[in-house]
């Protein structure tokens, strides 16, 4: 008591957190993008997309199994080198994460509400204020998701409810007509999942955690993921494809009598869900550099990956369709969250006797 | 042996927790001569015109008979302690006999002591007790028969309510004990006493309840209770950020409480209470930001109306806090979100106005603070003054003059009304009320609900003595939540005790807790 | 804090970086109105409101707002609105835009860059208004400084009590967008009509009275010809493929359109013959439904329709409302709605316009057909079956009760 732990968090916190993280890409869906939100297929591709998350998650419970539920010590068992290069890219993958949420955030941001505003300007404010909660831990960001939870659902019934006279059924189409437009989507749900990594990584971090934690997060945001875009399918039919962020067109759209637009509830979800998400990216970022160079306190961990992911977010901005484009391959999420579980279960060093997954230091 | 070792300890002065820095002379030892023990006395209080030294033959034996003047009650004094001492017959008399007699055959006092240093005399005295020094017998008696003047119980200034009890906390250290007594009539309540202040001596009780309290807890008050090296403790707020966890964070882990049940409730649900003398503000640890929201009155009310209450109050914090900042993003910025009919008014109000929504805002809700703190520091005979300048001179000549517009004082008089429906938040209120507010100016709707967000994570941090500030909403747990959103009728609320570190996230374990269950 | 001076400071260096505009600097657009310029672009007229100078004194209340005409053309509204912004002084404000009207010309020339402008306008919502005017949309713009009945709250008020009413389509840019991007489906927006009544004929007895009123008979004529007041009214919808108007529908085929499309839920109607007399009624109920069957390599739409009313007011010729007397009316209904849904089959669909979103239908029922026939979809639609069924019945009456 007179000194300070990790402490760790609850199941429940993690599922919350990793669904807001989640709703922040259904947020950010552009009508330009190939995953179209109000296409019909996405109906069927958002379940099947679920079950690709659910099998992706099994590498990582088999190699807990042997191994504990801390990746990243698992890494390091097999090896220095190892671990230290899967930790590394980890790390960066991390802070790219964090440079993407951003990028996408202030990008909308200078889209639609502050046409004439600086770009740098919200990535650095943003970062900042993400990078204070990493710094914060865990515990203090997921806690915080807990009440961000509660205010989303409630924003979104709102929303919802105010939306349901413009819903119009016959906006409906079978999903399965167009099965190529099916299976891409289902693709790219999937491979589009980064946040399959952030489960990895702060699994360790979870009190009694087992595979129904990611059983209950891969559910429960399927089920929202599929009722929001539902509504925006049925509320706003071929209108969707004609504006860049069909569900802040939604909430424009949605007028419930004094409330007037939305807009605002629609602005305040998304910044909460990418706050939420750049804090949780961060912190991930942060634990890899920590495991690196274990001298390194936590608040200067955090401030060097805000550093690196607002340079990445803002002055590589040439690099940037290049590494979007190698991201939404899916590559690189296959590689480390299924490829590397599954190499280094081939160890038998890695197989050792689990010390429990509390070593994570803060 | 044993039993004068136990005699010997009741009458033992409290433990110091810390050891004081010696004032000089301090930790001397009485002497059996009472000339020495005088002369050491008039040393050390030199030039001092409240000292009062009375030099009695008591059946032969030379006594002496010190006290601070205006500290003793003189009635009592003569009563119960003058008239005895000098109508006292011995058959042998002597030091020894009239100290025996003193400690085992007389009453002279309900508060009876043993002292050995020049500085447990002079607190003692201090603290309105008499000293009797007898010649030949090294230490002294001192008698609590206090009679110095003070404020008497009543109405709690800052904690007022509807239906509950009209009695609050004085300046008296003893009698606010004797106010817990009375509501709790059981052994369990335990009142440790002990001293703050290395020159101001002041008497100050850990108040606890046996039983429910978590023994780590207690173990982490005293370790933080140790590190006070403060010269004068004059108030509780001194020893608050000792006991906080992060005294830099904008919500504090101490609750303060000038209600004598409220400190019952809070001491029954397993937390530490400290009474400190000279304040009527006791502090309790550890404090959750929901207790913010809950009064006594809320559990005299019929359900239905409390929770409506405690939904009034949440509403309140909100608005006082977010009202200001988001008025001015959401006129500087994002003028499309407001109806057309307000927007005209807004549009025709900041015509004539000639400074932005954001110093406008600033510059009113800074004089508002002004004309606040005014108020309370004002001599009472000119208090209606501020009432006069504040209304006439801000609300009505201001906007007439066109320098502030009137739906900016609309927000400041709703905003103002509603930090004082929750009083206990209103420093980090006013605090945040003004950076929401240059944040909203400088960046719109984004900075103030990213502001938001750091804010909560910051109060999230906040684990007062290892329990989580914002517990039982998150991390949740179901059952204590029902007096938290709502307020469960009390069948279902005396259904279980709830204790402190029995909520979800706490790390202080004490015996009987859940996890043995 | 340290770090909290650091945050401080870093705030206040970033004032500034995200530009704000004081509202009575903004000229709040209430009303546009969209035209051909002669030279080429657009012509827009506005209903500004902007706020008294503050020479006027402090304290001022909303009705110290003046609504002012803004008259501005450009080659794009991006550069029609910078230039209305400069020369008005105040950058407008796209936020409070309530209405937007298209002239007639300029919408069957092609709406596509205004309408792609607004909307890509994050100020302006989807659910703004948009109408048609027959004639120039500023001459309704401009008749509304004047004429209160004119103003955007005014032509609002008109726009979406039709829809309410069933009279003409909910006219709101989302569903022209929607209709726009859809696949060979077809939008409609209210058409409105703002003209003078036609003058009565010389020799009548309103004509005469009317000149006995003002004097001489030959000057009044002339006052009366010299200004006519004009009035608006709902001159049906406008019929839009993609983002150009290519027809227009009448009322009567409008009134059709919401029938099928359940939206006249509180639609008034008034029937009567010789025989009856005359009963009025609201309708509370309506259930729409379009299937499709193939007749051989035909399709045939069906399209059923029932009606609930309630009956308000009548004035009968003989006898009280009895059950006899409320068939007959709801057997008037039927006939009346009939006629609507088939004239607006025969002005739209007939023609290749698919205003009811049948080319969904046909692709999720028969997607072969669909397939074989999308490129020249106007055509099929235009040679398949419509069988129309309406079932009215007033099944609750407030007249009667004598």
């Amino acid at each position: 008591m007179t000194g300070s732990r990790p402490r760790d968090i609850s199941p429940a916190q993690l599922v919350m957190l990793l669904l807001l993280c989640r709703l922040f890409v259904l947020f950010t869906y552009t009508s330009r993008s190939e995953n179209n939100l109000s296409g019909p297929a996405v109906l069927a591709a958002v379940p099947l997309a679920a079950a690709g998350a659910l099998l992706m998650l099994l590498p990582f419970f088999l190699l807990r199994r042997k191994a504990g539920s801390d990746m990243l010590t698992a890494f390091w068992r097999v090896g220095r080198p190892f671990g230290a290069a899967l930790t590394a890219a980890c790390g960066l993958f991390c802070v790219y994460m964090a440079a993407s949420t951003a990028g996408h955030f202030s990008f909308f941001l200078v889209s639609t509400v502050y046409q004439n505003a600086k770009q740098w300007v919200f990535v650095l404010l943003f970062l900042l204020a993400a990078a204070y909660a990493a710094a914060l831990g865990l515990e203090a960001f997921s806690r915080a998701g807990g009440f961000f939870f509660a205010a989303a659902m409630a924003a979104g019934a709102l929303l919802l409810f105010a939306l349901l006279p413009e819903v119009d059924l016959a906006n409906l189409a079978n999903p399965f007509l167009d099965p190529g437009a099916l299976a891409a989507g289902t693709l790219r749900g999937v491979a589009g999942n980064a946040d399959i990594l952030l489960f990895l990584l702060l699994f360790p971090r979870v009190r009694g955690g087992s595979g129904k934690t990611g059983f209950w997060w891969v559910a429960l945001t399927a089920a929202v993921w599929w009722v929001l875009c539902f509504f925006v399918l049925t509320a706003l039919g071929d209108y969707a494809g004609t504006r860049l962020f069909p569900l802040q067109t939604a909430a424009a759209v949605a007028n419930l009598s004094v409330f007037g637009r939305m807009d605002l509830v629609h602005i305040t979800v998304w910044i909460i869900t990418a706050f939420l998400r750049a804090a949780a990216w961060l912190y991930c970022g942060c634990t890899c550099l920590r495991r690196l160079f274990p001298k390194v306190r936590m608040g200067a961990a955090s401030a060097l990956c805000a550093l690196a992911a607002g340079i990445a977010a803002v002055a590589a901005a040439p690099l940037w369709e290049a590494a979007g484009s190698a991201w939404e391959s899916g590559v690189p999420l296959l590689l480390l969250a299924v490829a590397a579980p599954l190499v280094t279960l081939c160890f038998p060093r890695a197989k050792s006797p689990v010390e429990d997954g509390k070593e994570a230091a803060q | 042996m044993g039993v004068i070792r136990y005699l010997k300890g009741l009458f033992a002065p409290p433990p110091a927790y810390a050891p004081p820095r010696p004032d000089e002379g301090a930790d001397k030892k009485l002497g059996s001569a009472l000339l020495d023990n005088l002369i050491g006395v008039r040393a050390m209080f030199t030039d001092s015109g409240d000292l009062i030294i009375h030099e009695v033959q008591v059946c032969g034996v030379p006594c002496a008979v010190l006290m601070c003047e205006g500290m003793v009650n003189t009635q009592t004094f003569s009563e119960m302690f003058a008239e005895p001492l000098t109508r006292l017959r011995l058959e042998k008399p002597g030091p020894d006999s009239v100290l025996d007699w003193v400690r085992h055959q007389s009453l002279l006092a309900p508060d009876q002591k043993e002292i050995h240093t020049f500085g447990e005399l002079f607190r003692f005295m201090m603290s309105g007790f008499v000293v009797l020094l007898i010649d030949g017998i090294a230490g002294g008696s001192v008698f609590g028969i206090q009679g110095f003047s003070g404020r008497s119980v009543g109405e709690p200034a800052g904690e007022t309510n509807v239906r509950g009890s009209r009695e609050g906390f004085s300046e008296m250290l003893r009698p606010n004990m004797s106010l817990l007594r009375r509501r709790f009539k059981s052994p369990d309540l335990i009142f440790e006493m002990t001293v703050f202040g290395d020159k101001s001596r002041t008497d100050c009780t850990l108040v606890y309840l046996r039983g429910a309290v978590s023994d780590e807890l207690l173990r982490e008050v005293k370790y933080r209770l140790s590190k006070v090296k403060i010269d004068v403790v004059l108030e509780s707020g001194y020893l608050q950020p000792f006991l906080d966890s992060k005294p830099l964070s904008l919500f504090s882990g101490v609750g303060v409480t000038e209600r004598p049940d409220t400190l019952c409730a809070k001491v029954a649900e397993g937390r530490v209470g400290l009474l400190v003398d000279g304040t009527p503000y006791a502090l309790i640890v550890p404090y959750l930001f929901a207790e913010n929201f809950q009064s006594l009155d809320d559990y005299s009310h019929r359900p239905y109306f409390a929770t409506f209450i405690r939904w009034l109050k949440y509403a309140a914090f909100a608005l006082s806090i977010l009202l200001p900042g988001l008025y001015v993003a959401v006129g500087s910025f994002h003028p499309e979100l407001l109806p057309a009919t307000i927007l005209t008014s807004l549009v025709v109000s900041e015509e004539t106005t000639p400074f932005p929504l954001m110093f406008e805002a600033l510059a009113v809700f800074f004089i508002y603070e002004i004309v606040r703190e005014a108020g309370l520091r004002m001599p009472q005979a000119v208090g209606h003054a501020v009432s006069i300048v504040g209304a006439l001179v801000i609300g009505d000549a201001a906007v007439n003059a066109g320098i502030i517009g009137a739906p900016m004082v609309i927000v400041v008089a709703v905003t103002a009304i509603s930090s004082f429906v929750v009083p206990s938040l209103y420093e980090p209120v006013t605090v945040l009320r003004f950076a929401f507010i240059l944040i909203g100016g400088l960046s719109g709707v984004f900075g103030v609900v990213l502001a938001l967000c750091a804010v909560i994570v910051n109060l999230c941090a906040v684990n007062p003595l290892g329990v989580p500030a914002t517990s039982p909403a998150t991390p949740f747990s179901l059952y204590p939540m029902r007096d938290v959103l709502f307020r469960w009728g009390w069948r279902t609320l005396a259904k279980e005790d709830l204790r402190v570190q029995d909520l979800a996230g706490s790390d202080i374990r004490g015996e009987g807790t859940a996890d043995d269950r | 804090m340290r770090r909290i001076a650091a945050l401080c400071a870093i705030l206040v260096l970033l004032a500034g970086c995200v530009p704000s505009v004081r509202l009575n600097e903004r000229g709040v657009v209430q009303a546009i109105g969209i035209d051909l310029a002669e030279e080429g672009g657009y012509r827009a007229t506005m209903q500004v409101r902007e706020a008294v100078g503050a020479a006027a004194g402090a304290n001022q209340s909303p009705e110290d707002a003046k609504t002012v005409l803004v008259e501005e053309t450009g080659a794009t509204m991006t550069e029609l609105l910078a230039r209305a912004s400069a020369t008005q002084g105040r950058q407008l404000f796209l936020g409070s835009v309530r209405v937007i009207v298209f002239g007639q010309e300029a919408a069957r020339a092609g709406a596509e860059g205004p309408l792609g402008f607004f909307n890509s306008n994050h100020q302006i919502s989807p659910a703004t208004l948009v109408a048609v005017a027959e004639g120039e949309a500023g001459e309704l713009i401009r008749a509304g400084e004047k004429d209160p009945a004119l103003s955007a709250e005014g032509l609002a008020d008109v726009l979406e009590s039709a829809g309410k009413g069933g009279f003409s389509p909910p006219s709101r840019l989302k569903d022209l967008m929607g209709a726009a991007n859809a696949e060979n489906a077809a939008g409609a927006v209210t058409l409105l009509r703002y003209s003078a009544p036609d003058p009565p004929k010389s020799g009548s007895p309103s004509s005469e009275a009317s000149s006995e009123e003002s004097g001489t008979g030959s000057e009044a004529r002339q006052a009366a010809e010299k200004t006519p007041e004009k009035k608006l009214s709902l001159g049906g919808a406008a019929v839009f493929v993609g983002h150009r108007m290519e027809a227009s529908i009448s009322p009567a085929a409008a009134c059709g359109l919401e029938w099928t499309q359940n939206r006249a839920k509180a639609c008034v109607l008034s029937v009567g013959d010789g025989q009856l007399g005359e009963v009025a009624a609201v309708t509370h109920r309506q259930k729409a439904k379009i299937t499709v069957e193939m007749s051989g390599e035909v399709p045939v739409f069906d399209i059923r329709l029932e009606v609930r009313s309630t009956a308000l007011e009548s004035r009968l010729l003989s006898g009280g409302f009895d059950d006899r007397t409320r068939r007959y009316a709801s057997a008037l209904q039927e006939i009346k709605i009939r006629a609507e849904i088939e004239e607006m089959v025969a002005s739209s669909l007939r023609r290749g316009y698919d205003l009811l979103g049948l080319s969904r239908l046909m692709r999720q029922r028969y997607p072969a057909y669909y397939e074989a026939h999308r490129e020249n979809w106007g055509e099929a639609l235009a040679s398949c079956g419509y069988n129309v069924a309406v079932s009215c019945e007033i099944d609750r009456t407030g007249a009667g009760n004598r």
